[in-house]
């Protein structure tokens, strides 16, 4: 539903972004900080507009997409539209993303009024705003796909720019990353397309999808959604692109980027291909668990902050995985939960860290130490999950389900093995993120008033999100029922409708309880015998 | 109501009436500016000449030769819209601008647009040579002597296919051809005939393995002769193989769709291997020749207005491409570099490798899922690879483009008119392609 009677607020938040880059590509060259207030003021109005759109849950309890936007059919016969919406899963990330990027331009300025290519890393980092803001509010899956694209190749060529001094390795790996998500993306709306199938989310939701064609699709997608989440095997991009970036950059790839994938398996993997997601989920779940022990692992033996933020962002990967693909409530939003913790996270540790070891004449600091010391502090606290920081929302909540949960493997054993592997990964993340603590600590510079900004800014959300968790868990719940509701109900289907495929001995799905703190977890979808191959169905 | 009976022949009576009088016009260098006005007029007029006629409601016919009808409009409207591109082109890159030069791309243009009318195979056939005269008198003696020979084989090759299809449906009406192929009634000689037809085309267009003589050909030519070779030649091609696309022999399909996507791969991975710029050009014109060969597979409901459509996509990314690498030897020096071409030749990249809402995409779409459909999946993944390579080199391309010193792109009035005309028609064209598309079908309707 509207809200604003079918006012278009976010095509408006969408759209601030490009409009600021197209006027910014008006200023004349010869006035870089000109460029910059442009693009600072609109990153600035799209945060305000976008601060509109919690009051669409004021007093919503449904989990219903809010502040719809069309659908305005686009192209008929091939099943295009123009929607836009939000609901609880894309809710945070378009605030995420709309807090993010000015405090990002804002950190951008300090010490580097004459920078070469300030003015075109500022135009693309808007461009690349914009991008990622349709693919959160985008509900028609042609259009979310073709955002997703945009937003990669605006990062290809940030880190093109930034990347030509130390060799063009990581602008090697972007276009590669992009243009095998591209390729993916055309051939999954062609997929649907050929079918006759309109590509809006909702109706392709409710749409029998041929067992044959879930499979394929389901695992494209999971693999674009693996591509741009950096998760292990297909994380060798990040680490090399984030060596050879700037700070702003490396935060940006760090805290936001990387969220479309796990944004993308909740909004589309699990919601289009249920049955799916309950066959192959446990092989996947597993890579995910096997991605956070390596990431954990290879995090702990880096020397800088910058590279074990990078690695501890693979093993988080992991982690959203597998909380992804257990299929349950609590795994799904404990999976979005610590999606937004981490970019918080790794933003503070990524920015603060770098502004306390830049080699910066002592007179240039305008606050004391002490401020990055406290900064910094929260962000490690949050990053290894102490209560009363952000952090440890989603963390408990996916060890609730690592515990508590079923993890869908065809053995107790199997579930144990996973459990005790998880913890272990969390663990060793922990430790990582300490021993980097300890190497910080040693560092003595005081910050800029920006820093301080910056410094101010993040630490006081980690808090304030940790104490008041329910500002965020809340949206979420509902909209997480909701797919999981769904999900069940067309597992249901598709196993009468495709029948023989399964073979499968069905078992009746309990109801779901949405309150994600009750305890034991029942298992929500219905899970077919192992064997599970089509049989005499063909695809 | 009777229709004049030169009324079919318009469009290229304007072309020729313009492109005589420019020959007469003489070789001054002052007239050439003048001349060249003159030829974007007549590029103007003669494809507004058609539309007014076909959107009145008119269908003429001239003896069962050239027809006027929706069905012919498109065809005429993209080879007029190329030829004024041309004309563009080279008017902002040419170091001196002769009124015959113009004269020449007016020929080659109203060849096509004789292809896009035929209904009958002999005018198709005079219509590519005067294509290929007109062409090979633009370039320079070293390099049309090659092109003539080329031209002289591809056409004698079609000549024969021509031949044999006679032999073997007794009428050169594509019509009476397509009817017969559609009755299931395709002998040998017809399948040995189309054989030959599209190999002399390939010869003409690109097609792998037909392909070899593209590269250095390309390159040695101007900016505009490059892009009529590129991008006009298919269209003429494939203006005559839209009549005939329905006549491919069952048994053939599988072979021609993996020579398409044999042409898609070949193309994109040498444009990659070259990197960016000119050197890169050939390899997509290969590329995009197999492309289009590629959507004649598409069943008839369709294949009009999706292949009309790749026809203007590919026509747009050719005008966007050809005008963002050119190095204009322009006589008050190199002009400066110009953001607004980047951004264009980015359209033009980005619809190349297709991203929407851009037509290119819209294209793809249609094609890969008429490929799906019909059954087409050896040939669909080995484009998609294809595909995939094109993602890369356009990626490649761009971020090259913008990140760095980029000392092809230099810009003059005329190249920023064709750049930027190209890159708002893929926009604009992407968003309304349901309407567009409906539009061809209605049109298609009335022929």
């Amino acid at each position: 539903m509207n809200q604003l009677g079918g006012f278009p607020l976010l095509t408006i938040v969408v759209a601030l972004p490009l409009l600021g880059a197209g006027i910014g590509l008006l200023v004349p060259r010869s006035r870089p900080d000109a460029t910059r207030w442009v693009a600072l003021l609109t990153a600035a109005t799209a945060l305000f507009v976008a601060l509109f759109l919690p009051m669409g849950w004021l007093d919503d309890e449904t989990g219903s997409v809010q502040f719809v936007d069309g659908p305005w059919s686009w192209l008929d016969a091939l099943g295009l539209n123009y929607y836009l919406g939000v609901d609880g899963i894309s809710l945070h990330l378009v605030l995420l993303t709309t807090f993010l990027v000015p405090l990002f331009m804002i950190y951008d300025w300090v010490g580097r009024p004459e920078q070469p290519g300030a003015r075109e890393r500022t135009l693309g980092v808007l461009l690349l705003e914009s991008a990622l803001l349709g693919t959160f509010c985008a509900l028609d899956l042609a259009a979310l796909l073709s955002f997703w694209v945009a937003a990669l190749l605006a990062t290809t060529y940030l880190v093109s720019r930034e990347s030509a001094a130390q060799g063009s390795a990581a602008a090697r790996w972007l276009a590669a990353v992009t243009a095998l998500v591209a390729v993916s993306a055309l051939a999954v709306i062609v997929g649907f397309a050929s079918r006759g199938m309109s590509l809006d989310l909702p109706t392709l939701t409710a749409t029998p999808i041929p067992w044959g064609a879930q499979v394929w699709m389901f695992w494209v997608l999971v693999g674009v959604c693996g591509l741009t989440m950096a998760a292990f095997p297909l994380h060798l991009w990040y680490p090399a692109a984030s060596r050879s970036l700037p700070v702003t950059l490396r935060a940006l790839l760090g805290s936001i980027l990387l969220n479309l994938g796990g944004y993308g398996l909740i909004r589309f993997c699990v919601p289009l291909f249920p049955l799916a997601a309950t066959r192959f989920g446990p092989a996947i779940a597993v890579a995910g668990v096997v991605g956070l022990l390596y990431g954990a692992l290879v995090a702990l033996g880096q020397d800088t902050l910058s590279a074990s933020v990078a690695y501890w962002r693979v093993a988080q990967g992991g982690l959203v995985i597998a909380g992804v693909f257990a299929m349950e409530d609590a795994g799904l939003h404990g999976a979005l939960l610590h999606l937004l913790a981490c970019s918080l996270t790794s933003a503070a540790l990524l920015l603060l860290g770098e502004a306390r070891g830049e080699d910066r004449p002592a007179a240039a600091a305008r606050f004391a130490p002490q401020w990055s010391h406290l900064g910094i502090a929260l962000a490690f606290l949050s990053g290894v999950g102490i209560p009363g920081t952000v952090g440890a929302l989603g963390l408990a909540t996916l060890l609730v389900q690592a515990i508590g949960g079923e993890w869908l493997t065809s053995s107790d054993a199997g579930d144990w093995i996973q459990r005790i592997a998880i913890l272990a990964g969390v663990l060793l993340c922990q430790a990582a993120l300490l021993r980097a603590w300890r190497r910080e600590a040693r560092t003595r510079q005081g910050l800029h008033t920006q820093q301080a900004l910056v410094a101010l800014a993040l630490p006081v959300l980690i808090v304030l999100l940790g104490l008041y968790p329910t500002l965020i868990s809340d949206p979420i719940g509902p909209t997480v029922y909701r797919v999981l509701e769904d999900a069940v109900e067309r597992v249901e289907r598709d196993l009468d409708m495709l029948g023989p495929i399964a073979g499968a001995a069905r078992a009746d799905p309990p109801p779901i309880a949405w309150n994600w703190t009750s305890a034991p977890r029942p298992r929500p979808v219905a899970v077919p015998a192992p064997g599970f191959w089509p049989q005499g169905v063909s695809p | 109501m009777t229709s004049p009976p030169l009324l079919p022949l318009g469009a290229l009576l304007t072309l020729v009436s313009a492109a005589l009088a420019l020959s007469l016009a003489g070789r001054g260098r002052a007239s050439g500016r003048f001349a060249a006005w003159i030829a974007i007029a007549a590029t103007v007029v003669a494809p507004a000449l058609t539309t007014i006629v076909v959107l009145s409601g008119q269908s003429a016919s001239l003896q069962g030769m050239v027809a006027l009808d929706g069905r012919t409009m498109p065809g005429v409207l993209f080879a007029c819209a190329s030829g004024g591109f041309a004309v563009l082109l080279e008017l902002g890159n040419a170091r001196r601008t002769r009124a015959p030069r113009f004269a020449l791309i007016l020929y080659a243009v109203a060849g096509v647009v004789v292809v896009a009318q035929s209904t009958h195979m002999l005018p198709a056939v005079l219509g590519l040579a005067v294509f290929a005269a007109a062409l090979g008198a633009l370039m320079r003696p070293a390099v049309s002597w090659t092109y003539f020979v080329l031209s002289a084989v591809g056409l004698a090759t079609l000549c024969l296919g021509v031949v044999l299809m006679y032999g073997a449906s007794g009428s050169l009406r594509t019509d009476v051809i397509a009817l017969q192929a559609a009755d299931g009634a395709t002998k040998p000689l017809a399948v040995a005939g189309q054989g030959l037809l599209l190999a002399g085309l390939g010869l003409g267009i690109g097609l792998a393995p037909f392909h070899t003589w593209i590269a250095g050909n390309l390159a040695r030519l101007s900016v505009s002769e490059s892009y009529l070779a590129g991008v006009l030649a298919p269209q003429a091609a494939l203006a005559m193989l839209s009549r005939l696309a329905q006549a491919w022999p069952l048994q053939g399909r599988q072979l021609i769709a993996w020579l398409g996507a044999i042409s898609v791969v070949y193309g994109y991975g040498r444009a990659l291997a070259a990197g960016r710029g000119r050197p890169a050009l050939a390899g997509i014109v290969t590329a995009q020749a197999g492309t289009l060969i590629l959507h004649t597979l598409l069943p008839g409901d369709s294949s009009g207005p999706a292949l009309y459509l790749a026809i203007g996509s590919f026509a747009l990314t050719g005008a966007c491409l050809w005008a963002g690498v050119a190095a204009p030897p322009h006589p008050g020096g190199l002009g400066p570099s110009s953001p607004w071409l980047r951004a264009a030749l980015s359209v033009g990249l980005l619809n190349l490798v297709g991203l929407l809402p851009l037509l290119g995409a819209t294209v793809q779409i249609q094609l890969y899922g008429g490929l799906l459909r019909e059954g087409y999946i050896g040939p669909l993944i080995a484009a998609a690879a294809g595909q995939l390579t094109a993602w890369v080199l356009g990626v490649r391309w761009m971020t090259a483009l913008w990140a760095g010193p980029y000392a092809d792109v230099q810009s003059t009035p005329e190249l920023e008119i064709v750049a930027g005309a190209a890159a708002t028609a893929i926009v604009l064209g992407g968003l309304n392609a349901g309407a567009i598309a409906q539009w061809l079908v209605a049109l298609a309707g009335a022929g």
